[in-house]
């Protein structure tokens, strides 16, 4: 076979990339369309953000008032909690330390 | 590119119709990397139609470090690679459905970009991602390691071993 005619595969994959382009018809919505889904999903957004923050003040508020309440009645409890906390903080920092995407500077 | 530069400066801001125009503008293009990517029509309407709902949550993590075309990149190759994990388990009858579809919407493509396309398809996906990334759309190895969620040198070797297949691929049918 001669190969001294045949362009490089990088250069034959842009080509095709810029014919394939040109052949596809893609059916693009109206602008509306546009404008709808983002006014729909930022508000859907929000109120879903808004729900989570009531949701996590609502679980916040009685872990506090359980540790207030223990370190009260049961100091053991309030110590072991303390604990356990720094140790699944640790841990989860160790596990997000192991899972970074490491990039080339 | 003035006028595109003005509508991410107020889409950021919270302006819904600059941020409807910058996704009109960029639907046609986001689709077509998907369909590249799958040759899937439904999938590729489907993973751009979730892609324009995580850039509408998302766009205030928007830094402008990068063009707003490369940003959707990112979100619809994290949104493509989950939707094919959630598919997995119906592999079967979806191949021959891709199959089916794949003919249909390429069979109007001159014979020898075909040929070309579908040697891609039939790379792995862990190959074919980053091979269409770099040679397609030329995006750098940091760039794709950061869309594919990789090392930049998992990528290189995947680009590197991906056009070695693709090569004897083409070679054999050419």
């Amino acid at each position: 076979m001669d190969n001294r005619n045949t362009p490089p595969l990088e250069e034959k994959l842009q080509k095709a990339s810029e014919q394939i382009d040109q052949h596809l018809d893609v059916e693009e919505p109206p602008l509306l369309y546009f404008e709808t889904l983002v006014r729909e999903e930022q508000q859907a957004w929000h109120q879903r953000l808004w729900k989570e923050l009531m949701l996590l003040w609502a679980a916040a508020l009685l872990m506090i008032t359980g540790l207030a309440l223990s370190f009260y009645f049961i100091p053991a409890l309030f110590i072991i909690v303390q604990g356990a906390a720094a140790v699944v903080l640790l841990g989860y920092v160790w596990k997000e330390k192991r899972e970074m995407v490491m990039v080339d500077k | 590119m003035i006028m595109e530069a003005n509508d991410m400066t107020r889409a950021r801001n919270g302006d819904e119709e600059s941020l409807a125009r910058l996704l009109k503008d960029n639907y046609a293009f986001v689709m077509k990397y998907v369909w590249k990517m799958c040759g899937d029509e439904q999938l590729a309407y489907d993973v751009t139609q979730d892609t324009f709902i995580k850039a509408v949550q998302k766009i205030d993590q928007y830094r402008g470090t990068s063009k707003f075309s490369t940003w959707l990149i990112q979100i619809a190759t994290h949104t493509y690679i989950d939707a094919r994990r959630k598919q997995q388990r119906n592999e079967k009858l979806e191949q021959q459905e891709k199959e089916r579809i794949q003919l249909q919407t390429t069979k109007q493509l001159p014979e020898e970009w075909y040929d070309v396309q579908e040697a891609l398809w039939n790379l792995e996906e862990k190959y074919r991602i980053p091979v269409l990334l770099k040679h397609y759309y030329g995006f750098e190895y940091k760039e794709i390691a950061k869309m594919t969620k990789s090392r930049t040198g998992t990528v290189k070797s995947r680009v590197h071993y991906g056009m070695e297949k693709l090569r004897k691929e083409l070679n054999e049918h050419g």
